[in-house]
C-alpha cells in the first residue's frame, strides 16, 4: 500500500503580495461602483448622443450659360428643426411661429410637435439669415438650426422653364436640374459643403435669352396674346442659344409649371405651324429635283381632293413659280407639290428631318407630334402647309436648322460640347443655298409676307405662318397660332429663330390683321436687332 | 544589478507614458486644427460662393439693359459701321 504526497495547505499571501491584490480589487471596486452610478444617473446626454439626427442633403455642381456666367449655384442656408422631447410649451411655439411664418399650418404643427417620441422634426427649410435670426431671438428651448445647402437662381426667373426645379432636399425634379441628377450627378452630403465637380455648361447665352424673353413679353402685351414662344438656335451645332415660353416660370416655386397656361410650349406642346412647314415642302420638291425655284404651278383654281377643297388665302389669279408659292404662300401650289411627291415620299421625307418622332434634350422629353390617324391625299395635302400635322416648337426649329446648315442633321441640345458629331445629310448644299436665298427674298421683296422683319445689314430671311386654332373639331379665323421662322445671314446661315404668339389680337400698327405678317414677323426683327450684335453677327460685317 | 535594471525599467516606462501623453495630447491639438482650418475653407467656399451670386445677380441682363439704355446705348446700326476701303486716306507727311 502506497500514499500519495501530502497536500499542502494554502497559505495566505503575504507582504507586497497583498498590497497588490488589495490594491487592484479596490480598482475593480471602483469600476463597478461607477457603472451603477452611471446606469442610474447619466441616462439623458447618452440618449440624446445616440439619437442625434443624420441629414443627408445634396450638393449640385453650378450651372453656367455658354461664356461662363453664373446661372444656377448652391449657396449655405439655415433649415429649422425641433426636438419635440424638448419643447417645454407647444402652444407658446405654435403661436410664436405662426406670426413669422404666416402660412404655417397650426393644426400640423402641434401634431408633430406633440408626438414625444420624434427628436427630430424638420419646421421649416431653408431660411434667410434674417429669419433665422428672428428666429433664433425667441429664445425658445427645444429649436434648432441645422445648416445645409439651398438651390439659387441669381437671375430670377430667367430661362426658368429650361432650367427646370429642385425638391427641399435639393434634388432635381424638372428641367436641366433633373438631368444633372439623373446624367452627370450629385454629392450626398452631410452639411453644407459645396459639389466640388466643374459646372455644368449650358449652350443659353443670357444676354440672348433675356433680349428673348423680353421682346417676346411686349409681344405678348402689344398684340394681347395668350402667350408666346421663342427659341434661338445654332444652325451648325443644334445648340439652343436662348428658349422662351410664356407665361415663364420660376425655378423657386416647382408648383407654377403645374399651371396649364405655363406648360413649356417649345418642348412639351405641339401645335399645327401653319405655313412655315412650306419651308419642308419646297426643300423636299428641290432636293428631289421634282422642282426648280422657277418650276410653274397652276394654282388658279382651288384643288379639290373628294369632298375637300383647298384654297389660297389671297388668290393671285394666275400660275405661279415655286419660288413665288413660297414667299406669296399658296396653299394650293404648296399641295400640289406634296400630291406630285407622294405619301410615302413625303412620309420619309419629314422622318429624316425628325418630324415624325418625339425626341427629347437635356430639359427633358419632347413632346409627341400628334400625326394624323389616317394619312391620305388630303392629309399629304394640307400638311404640306402645316395642317394636320403637330410638331414641337423645338423639333421644326432643328429641322429648319438641318435644312439650313448646308443639309446636315442636327439634334436640339442644351449643353454646350467642344465636338460634335457630324450629322446626316438630309438635303443636298445647293438645296439649302437656295432655301436660304428663298427666305431672303420673301423678307426683302415688297410683296414678301416677311418684309416687316427685314433689319439692315442682318441679311435676316424668312417665313411666316399663320395657323387657324381649331376648337371643338372646327377651325376658327379669329384665333390663330401666329409664327415667324427666321434664319440670319442667309448667306451663310448661322442661327435659326422661331417665334410664335399664341392667340394674338389686331393692334394699332397691324390695320386689324392678325397674320404672322402684322405680328410675328416684326418681333423676329426686334429680337433680332438686339440679339444680333450679342452673337457677333454685327451689322455690316462680312 | 537587478535594483539598477528595475529603476531604469521603471525610468523608461514612465518616460514612455510621458511621451505618448505628449503625442496623443499633440494630435488631438493638430486635429482641433485641422478641423478648424477645414470649417474655415468651408465658410470661405461658402462666402465665395454666395459673392460669385451676387456678382451674377448685379451683372443681370434685366438689371444693366435699362441702365445702358438710360446711359443713351442702344444695339449698333448698320450705319455705324464702314468697310476699310470706304475709310479716307491719310496722307503720310514725310519730315
Amino acid at each position: 500500500m502506497t500514499r500519495g504526497p501530502a497536500i499542502a495547505a494554502p497559505s495566505l499571501p503575504e507582504g507586497r503580495t497583498l498590497v497588490v491584490i488589495l490594491g487592484v480589487a479596490a480598482l475593480f471596486a471602483a469600476l463597478s461602483l461607477q457603472l451603477v452610478w452611471l446606469a442610474l444617473k447619466g441616462q439623458g446626454s447618452h440618449r440624446l448622443q445616440m439619437s442625434e439626427p443624420i441629414v443627408r442633403t445634396f450638393a449640385r455642381p453650378d450651372i453656367v450659360d455658354r461664356n461662363g456666367r453664373l446661372i444656377a449655384t448652391d449657396l449655405e442656408a439655415p433649415s429649422l428643426y425641433a426636438d419635440p422631447a424638448l419643447i417645454l410649451d407647444i402652444d407658446e411655439v405654435a403661436e410664436k411661429l405662426g406670426q413669422i411664418f404666416a402660412d404655417l399650418d397650426q393644426v400640423q404643427l402641434r401634431t408633430m410637435l406633440a408626438d414625444k417620441s420624434r427628436r427630430f422634426v424638420w419646421l421649416r427649410r431653408g431660411l434667410s439669415p434674417r429669419v433665422a435670426q428672428r428666429i433664433h431671438d425667441l429664445g425658445l428651448p427645444g429649436l434648432y438650426f441645422r445648416r445645409e445647402l439651398k438651390r439659387s437662381y441669381p437671375l430670377g426667373a430667367l430661362a426658368g422653364h429650361v432650367l427646370g426645379a429642385v425638391n427641399v432636399d435639393n434634388r432635381g425634379l424638372s428641367g436641366l436640374e433633373k438631368h444633372i441628377d439623373e446624367a452627370i450627378g450629385v454629392e450626398t452630403v452631410l452639411g453644407p459643403r459645396a459639389n466640388s465637380d466643374k459646372p455644368v455648361q449650358t449652350s443659353l447665352d443670357i444676354g440672348v435669352q433675356f433680349a428673348l424673353e423680353d421682346e417676346l413679353a411686349r409681344a405678348v402685351k402689344h398684340y394681347t396674346a395668350a402667350g408666346a414662344a421663342g427659341i434661338v438656335m445654332d444652325a451648325a451645332t443644334g445648340e439652343i442659344i436662348a428658349a422662351a415660353s410664356l407665361p415663364t416660370v420660376d425655378p423657386v416655386d416647382p408648383t407654377q409649371a403645374l399651371e396649364p397656361a405655363r406648360l413649356d410650349k417649345n418642348f412639351a406642346s405641339t401645335f399645327e405651324l401653319g405655313s412655315i412647314f412650306k419651308l419642308v415642302t419646297i426643300a423636299q420638291a428641290l432636293d428631289s429635283h421634282a422642282a426648280t425655284p422657277d418650276t410653274v404651278i397652276d394654282v388658279r383654281a382651288p384643288l379639290r381632293i373628294g369632298r375637300h377643297q383647298i384654297r389660297d388665302l389671297h388668290p393671285v389669279g394666275r400660275p405661279l413659280s415655286v419660288r413665288d408659292v413660297f414667299i406669296l404662300s399658296s396653299n394650293v401650289g404648296a399641295a400640289h407639290l406634296a400630291l406630285a411627291a407622294g405619301r410615302e415620299r413625303q412620309m420619309a421625307f419629314l422622318g429624316r428631318l425628325g418630324l415624325l418622332k418625339p425626341g427629347r434634350t437635356e430639359a427633358g422629353p419632347i413632346a409627341a407630334p400628334n400625326r394624323p390617324e389616317r394619312w391620305g391625299e388630303i392629309e399629304s395635302a394640307t400638311i404640306a402647309f402645316g395642317h394636320g400635322l403637330a410638331v414641337a416648337p423645338v423639333r421644326f426649329t432643328a429641322a429648319a436648322a438641318s435644312l439650313l446648315n448646308g443639309g446636315r442633321a442636327v439634334e436640339p441640345t442644351l449643353l454646350r460640347a467642344a465636338t460634335r458629331p457630324i450629322g446626316e445629310q438630309v438635303v443636298r448644299p445647293e438645296t439649302s443655298t437656295a432655301l436660304a436665298q428663298l427666305m431672303r427674298r420673301n423678307v426683302t421683296l415688297p410683296t414678301g409676307t416677311g418684309r416687316r422683319a427685314e433689319l439692315a445689314g442682318y441679311e435676316v430671311g424668312g417665313k411666316t405662318g399663320t395657323a387657324e386654332i381649331a376648337v371643338a373639331g372646327k377651325y376658327r379665323g379669329d384665333l390663330v397660332l401666329s409664327s415667324f421662322l427666321a434664319t440670319f445671314p442667309t448667306s451663310n446661315p448661322q442661327y435659326v429663330l422661331l417665334v410664335t404668339l399664341d392667340r394674338p389680337q389686331p393692334a394699332p400698327d397691324t390695320g386689324g390683321h392678325i397674320t404672322a405678317g402684322h405680328n410675328a414677323a416684326p418681333t423676329a426683327g426686334r429680337i433680332i436687332e438686339r440679339i444680333g450684335p450679342l452673337l457677333r453677327t454685327n451689322p455690316g460685317t462680312p | 544589478m537587478r535594483q539598477t535594471a528595475t529603476a531604469l525599467a521603471l525610468i523608461l516606462a514612465f518616460g514612455s507614458a510621458l511621451a505618448l501623453y505628449a503625442i496623443a495630447y499633440d494630435t488631438r491639438r493638430l486635429e482641433a486644427r485641422v478641423h478648424g482650418l477645414e470649417r474655415t475653407a468651408e465658410r470661405a467656399e461658402a462666402d465665395i460662393a454666395a459673392a460669385r451670386a451676387e456678382i451674377s445677380h448685379l451683372s443681370r441682363p434685366e438689371r444693366i439693359e435699362p441702365i445702358a439704355r438710360s446711359m443713351g446705348l442702344t444695339p449698333p446700326i448698320k450705319q455705324q459701321f464702314i468697310a476699310q476701303d470706304h475709310l479716307p486716306r491719310r496722307e503720310h507727311k514725310v519730315p
